[in-house]
């Protein structure tokens, strides 16, 4: 922090102040001096106008905190855009990152970013009256897999599923995956599972709701279901014990 | 046009939108910390994705709307407005401020749009936050032989009036000739 | 019944070739000269079907209707069809089948575009001669195209 932005006493140590010292920022009460310290004399007053400011008047109406984000109709674009981009950026990473772990776990931090933002957009349109802040474990997956994952993907995830040997492990599972849609992984990229993107997009959802997660994709296909995706999401331990402080 | 534009608008598989304005953000803040926010390199690394994507995009473009030859640059200017941005943005910019010779000219974008929607800047002047668009231009038209510089002159991210890019076309390029064969 | 199926580039390399003989097999050894003779011819072709039109304006926006749609040999005839990009895509066949416009089309707007455009990581400019990238090497491409060709009711 920069030493503008504390509030700084008058001076080094009260004891020595004498009549003489004037604070730097020519403001602050000097006990020696008593209340006369906070007189304002041309000097002061010259500082106080002149000071930079920030204007936090409304201006034209046009910024971005004006507009309704409770728009009804939401716009559509062309997948094929998203896929573009999305590719783009995973070819980008790609030459940056340290192998393949290391590049999921960048594709998922750009994920993170989106669900985040998407979690605080799809609660404000749910409005005041309709909308319950999600307290359980249970509740804030049946949220992710019904209303997050419809909002963002045009429809719901297919199947939510506890583990049976950790507590704290559930899955999501969703059949075709967005980005799997239009990505194929050449051989050089390995094991490369690119859905680790919709990963981070879960994760910082629940990070940003105080389901504090790790949440990864695995291709799991099965017969008839190529492109079968598992997201497992590992929650912090403490959350099950908060759970059972609160509910048991 | 415009009715050949929804008819191609109808049959593309379609997701929301603001996936891929907060997708496109993510990116853009990412090569800001990649770049350590040297707003140039950033920009020029938007311009590079962009005509990356831009040299595959032109190939889906062609294919769903199996689009002839262009008799005239403004001819050139109008589909891409009227036909490109349409199927791939689901938006459709206004074009402007022609030159005398017919070679240059601007496409202002429509307020907001699926890229800069929910953005708000740092106040740097030199970050161009839709670069990419421009890349994508200039790939895509350098694929059918068009050699056309495409930048950025205004940006109401930055408290412009509007959003506008600069397109100026340099040269026809010629089909590259066989090795051997002069 | 369709012997074979080219793909050029624009910077003029054979990106992808494929050889259909008798029945079902596919010969996956081809020569790399059947492919550059085929090239020449065409250019040549498509080089003075250019200059007979005359149709060159000063404007040097080209025009498109005056393009090179396919040639005949004794017992073969070559199909051609160049998108906008300069990719070339080209199927020989005998002399019974007359036109494969259609099919050329097929296999650019659609398997083309789906399995190498739309695929981000695998290529779409390829590297000279005898480098790993130099031909489309994608696996969802070769299986849907071979399929897709071998189904036509004029494969045989």
């Amino acid at each position: 922090m920069s030493n503008d932005n504390i509030i700084l006493p008058s001076a080094a140590s009260l004891s020595t102040l004498s009549i003489a010292d004037n604070p730097k920022s020519g403001f602050g009460y000097n006990p020696s001096l008593g209340p006369l310290s906070n007189t304002i004399t041309p000097e002061s007053s010259n500082i106080l106008l002149n000071r930079k400011t920030l204007s936090l008047t409304p201006t034209s109406g046009n910024s971005i905190y004006d507009k309704n984000v409770n728009n009804k109709k939401i716009n559509e674009i062309n997948l094929s855009s998203l896929s573009f981009l999305f590719c783009e950026a995973v070819n980008w990473t790609h030459r940056n990152s340290k192998g393949i772990q290391d590049l999921e776990t960048r594709l998922n931090g750009l994920g993170y970013q989106v669900g985040q933002r998407f979690l605080e957009l799809i609660k404000l349109r749910e409005g005041v009256k309709s909308s319950k802040r999600e307290i359980k474990i249970i509740d804030i997956l049946r949220f992710i897999h019904g209303t997050f994952w419809k909002s963002i993907f045009g429809k719901t995830a297919n199947e939510l599923e506890k583990s049976q040997d950790a507590s704290n492990e559930y899955m999501i599972i969703d059949n075709v995956p967005l980005v799997s849609k239009f990505i194929s992984i050449p051989k050089d990229y390995g094991n490369l599972n690119c859905s680790a993107f919709m990963a981070g997009i879960i994760e910082g959802a629940l990070d940003s709701s105080s389901f504090h997660a790790n949440v990864t994709a695995h291709s799991a296909p099965i017969d008839g279901v190529p492109l079968r995706t598992v997201f497992l999401i590992k929650f912090d331990e403490q959350l099950v014990i908060r759970e059972s402080l609160r509910f048991n | 046009m415009s009715k050949k534009g929804d008819d191609i608008w109808k049959n593309v598989d379609k997701i929301n939108s603001e996936l891929f304005t907060l997708t496109y953000g993510s990116i853009v803040a990412q090569l800001c910390r990649d770049f350590n926010h040297n707003y140039h390199e950033v920009n020029n690394q938007l311009d590079q994705m962009g005509y990356n994507i831009g040299i595959r995009l032109i190939e889906e473009f062609l294919s769903r709307t199996g689009a002839q030859r262009c008799q005239s640059f403004k001819e050139t200017v109008e589909v891409i407005t009227k036909l490109g941005f349409r199927v791939f943005l689901n938006i459709q910019p206004a074009v402007e401020n022609w030159s005398s010779d017919g070679r240059s000219c601007s496409i202002v974008l429509p307020e907001p749009n699926p890229l800069n929607e929910f953005v708000e800047i740092p106040p740097t002047k030199d970050l161009w936050y839709c670069q990419i668009l421009c890349g994508i231009l200039r790939g895509a038209l350098q694929m059918i032989q068009l050699d056309v510089d495409v930048n950025f002159v205004k940006d109401t991210l930055k408290g412009d009036d509007k959003t506008e890019i600069r397109l100026k076309l340099n040269k026809i390029l010629k089909d590259e000739v066989p090795a051997g064969e002069d | 019944m369709i012997h074979s199926f080219f793909i050029f580039d624009r910077h003029c390399n054979c990106i992808y070739s494929r050889e259909y003989t008798n029945g079902d097999a596919i010969n996956k050894t081809n020569d790399s000269d059947t492919a550059k003779l085929l090239f020449g011819i065409l250019y040549s072709l498509k080089n003075i079907s250019g200059k007979l039109a005359h149709t060159n304006d000063d404007s040097g926006f080209a025009p498109s209707n005056n393009t090179l749609k396919s040639f005949t040999l004794g017992t073969y005839r070559a199909h051609y069809l160049e998108s906008m990009t300069g990719l070339k895509f080209i199927l020989v066949s005998d002399t019974h089948i007359d036109n494969l416009q259609p099919v050329l089309w097929e296999l650019y707007s659609t398997h083309y575009l789906k399995n190498v455009v739309h695929n981000g990581l695998s290529p779409v400019e390829f590297l000279a001669e005898n480098d790993p990238y130099s031909k489309i090497s994608n696996h969802n491409f070769i299986v849907q195209s071979d399929a897709y060709i071998q189904s036509l009711p004029v494969y045989r």
